[in-house]
């Protein structure tokens, strides 16, 4: 981590400079998205446009939640969201465990099996689950969003991972004591796994509360509809109220930007570990 | 968790211990259990199925019939697909640039020891978060050609305003804008891990031997760093070519259309259109093995070439 590039006072301003510019065109769209919300509507469409709005007008988001069921369709999205984020859970650290810790056969064979999953575009499978939907009589409703996606080779692999680097003396004094594997997973490796469990939470937080493309498939009742759906909608009968769409929109973007602001560390760690997955 | 009596120690070496073994299978299973299931039957049924699909006529209900190789003649023959396809190559190929050079800078400049590195790097990585429907939405009126702020600044660096959303051959620049917007805080974080796994010394010894900064970074970043390079391009060509929220969220029409003339329409938004508002399922299939392939391809041609560039220690 030395400073092997930036030595010279004029590099480390152009390097300022450059980090300042990124930052406001990653962060304007957020401040203009807050700011239009709450401006009166024709302010919004103002040419030349203005930032700052004239009168604060928090009753947008009560028309917003009154035209669009979003109310009842982010609860939907927090449902789904809570249940698929323990799901990769506990079926990532019982299937990473397994793959890390336990002896069976075609261990290795069934582990990069599961692991080429990841090859096969989401798109070859959405066609065959819609039907499959139909045979369990899961289309328009909430199951659809959650049960089938209870599972993840990433999420198992990201377990595996940390379960290989715990020493092994740990585990065999609690054989020879009798434990069970069982128990040594939930006593033993469980709590050492908590920063990787949050790290895999975090990405599991950010598939279900963004999914778009599934829900849009299989759920076409307003109260059964997610944000994203809801916020679709909104677009397509209201275009012309901005202040609205923006407001909708930052229903549906803030708890993940307060999320992301309590467990930064993992969403991070989480990508920066992908990657390294490629070395 | 069924304790073993102490009482079991003294029994003879190997009973006991294909006794265990027996043991850790019926545990690894248990624990496999819910994995397995998910895998056969919301993996590989569905896998199945779609394969069988795509020789076949199926609708949106009803049952369908075997057609042979029907579907994917019609996709070689249909001026849409090659539409969708244009698109697609087009769109992975500028965005595999635009999403990655900007990530590499900006990672090579915050692994710097300069003030605010953990503030900026958060702030990078903000759109990464956010709903991708949501911000799409906003980039609508951002890119606005009358009231959109991007259009403000192109006015008032002196240019005309671009008709941004409304204009076919804008459209897939938009869709290259939003998208790389969302991505370039993803690849950077990856670039920066791979950054710090760089062994300090080796720069240090280079230093000492008196290469120059540039040779340092020509010789020892670029070379140390293949790796993730390789993983970054991989992934965001793999991500491309599956693009469905960004176009369908900036570009989706009254009329079913994504972008003006389909400028935006990509492979997977053309694939939901015709399996879910067409309701030309065994279509959409054949389609959707089409992209496979082409996604099997190009990865497998990306490991071949990567022999040549990749250095793994």
């Amino acid at each position: 981590m030395a400073s092997l590039i930036l030595r010279r006072p004029w590099e480390r301003a152009l390097a300022y400079l450059i980090l300042s510019v990124t930052g406001f065109i990653m962060v304007f769209p957020f401040i203009y998205m807050v700011l239009s919300s709450l401006k009166p509507s024709t302010e919004v469409v103002q040419v030349p446009p203005t930032l700052w709005p004239s009168e604060v007008r928090w009753s947008n988001y009560l028309e917003v939640l009154n035209i669009v069921p979003l109310g009842t369709q982010l609860i939907n999205t927090v449902i789904v969201t809570v249940l698929v984020v323990l799901g990769w859970v506990v079926t990532s650290v019982l299937a990473g465990y397994a793959f890390a810790r336990l002896e069976f056969p075609g261990r290795e064979f069934l582990f990069g099996a599961y692991l080429a999953t990841l090859m096969v575009p989401f798109a070859v499978l959405i066609v065959p689950m819609y039907r499959l939907m139909l045979v369990f009589g899961w289309v328009d409703r909430l199951e659809a969003l959650i049960i089938p996606w209870l599972f993840t080779a990433y999420g198992t692999f990201l377990l595996r991972q940390f379960f290989l680097s715990v020493p092994k003396d740990l585990e065999d004094a609690a054989l020879i004591d009798g434990a069970s594997h069982w128990g040594i997973l939930f006593r033993i490796f469980l709590p050492l796994a908590r920063p990787a469990i949050a790290t895999l939470a975090t990405f599991a937080f950010l598939y279900a509360w963004n999914s778009f493309l599934w829900p849009l498939i299989i759920i076409s009742s307003p109260s059964r509809k997610v944000v994203t759906q809801g916020l679709i909608d909104l677009q397509a009968l209201y275009a012309a109220r901005v202040d609205l769409i923006m407001a909708g929109s930052t229903l549906a973007v803030l708890p993940t930007l307060i999320v992301f602001l309590f467990a930064q560390r993992y969403f991070i760690e989480g990508i920066a570990t992908s990657g390294l997955a490629g070395r | 968790m069924a304790k073993q009596a102490p009482a079991a120690l003294p029994v003879t070496p190997p009973r006991r211990l294909s006794g265990r073994r027996v043991r850790q299978w019926i545990d690894a299973f248990g624990m496999l259990l819910p994995t397995i299931l998910g895998v056969l039957i919301f993996f590989l049924t569905p896998l199945g199925i779609s394969f069988y699909l795509s020789f076949t006529d199926a609708r949106l209900f009803g049952d369908p019939n075997l057609i042979g190789l029907s579907n994917y003649q019609r996709a070689l023959s249909d001026p849409v697909f090659y539409r969708a396809m244009w698109n697609t190559a087009a769109f992975s190929l500028v965005t595999l640039v635009v999403s990655t050079v900007p990530a590499l800078l900006l990672a090579v400049i915050l692994n710097e020891r300069i003030a605010g590195r953990t503030f900026f790097r958060a702030v990078f990585f903000i759109p990464v978060v956010a709903s991708v429907v949501g911000v799409t939405l906003l980039w609508r009126y951002l890119l606005n050609v009358d009231f959109g702020f991007v259009n403000y600044a192109i006015r008032l660096l002196g240019f005309e305003p671009i008709p941004w959303l409304t204009r076919p051959e804008w459209g897939l620049a938009s869709v290259i804008l939003v998208f790389s917007w969302k991505t370039i805080g993803y690849n950077m974080v990856i670039f920066l891990a791979g950054l710090q796994g760089v062994p300090s010394q080796l720069y240090e010894a280079a230093s000492l031997d008196g290469a120059s900064r540039w040779q340092q970074f020509l010789y020892i970043t670029v070379p140390m760093l293949s790796p993730t390079t390789f993983f970054v391009l991989v992934t965001t060509l793999i991500n491309c070519l599956q693009v469905f929220d960004v176009p369908v969220a900036l570009g989706l029409t009254r009329s079913n259309t994504v972008g003006p003339a389909d400028s935006m329409l990509t492979i997977v938004p053309l694939l939901w259109r015709e399996a879910f508002i067409g309701g030309r399922m065994g279509y959409a299939s054949a389609l959707a093995w089409l992209l496979f392939v082409i996604i099997l391809l190009l990865t497998l041609i990306q490991f071949r070439l990567s022999r040549r560039w990749v250095h793994y220690e």
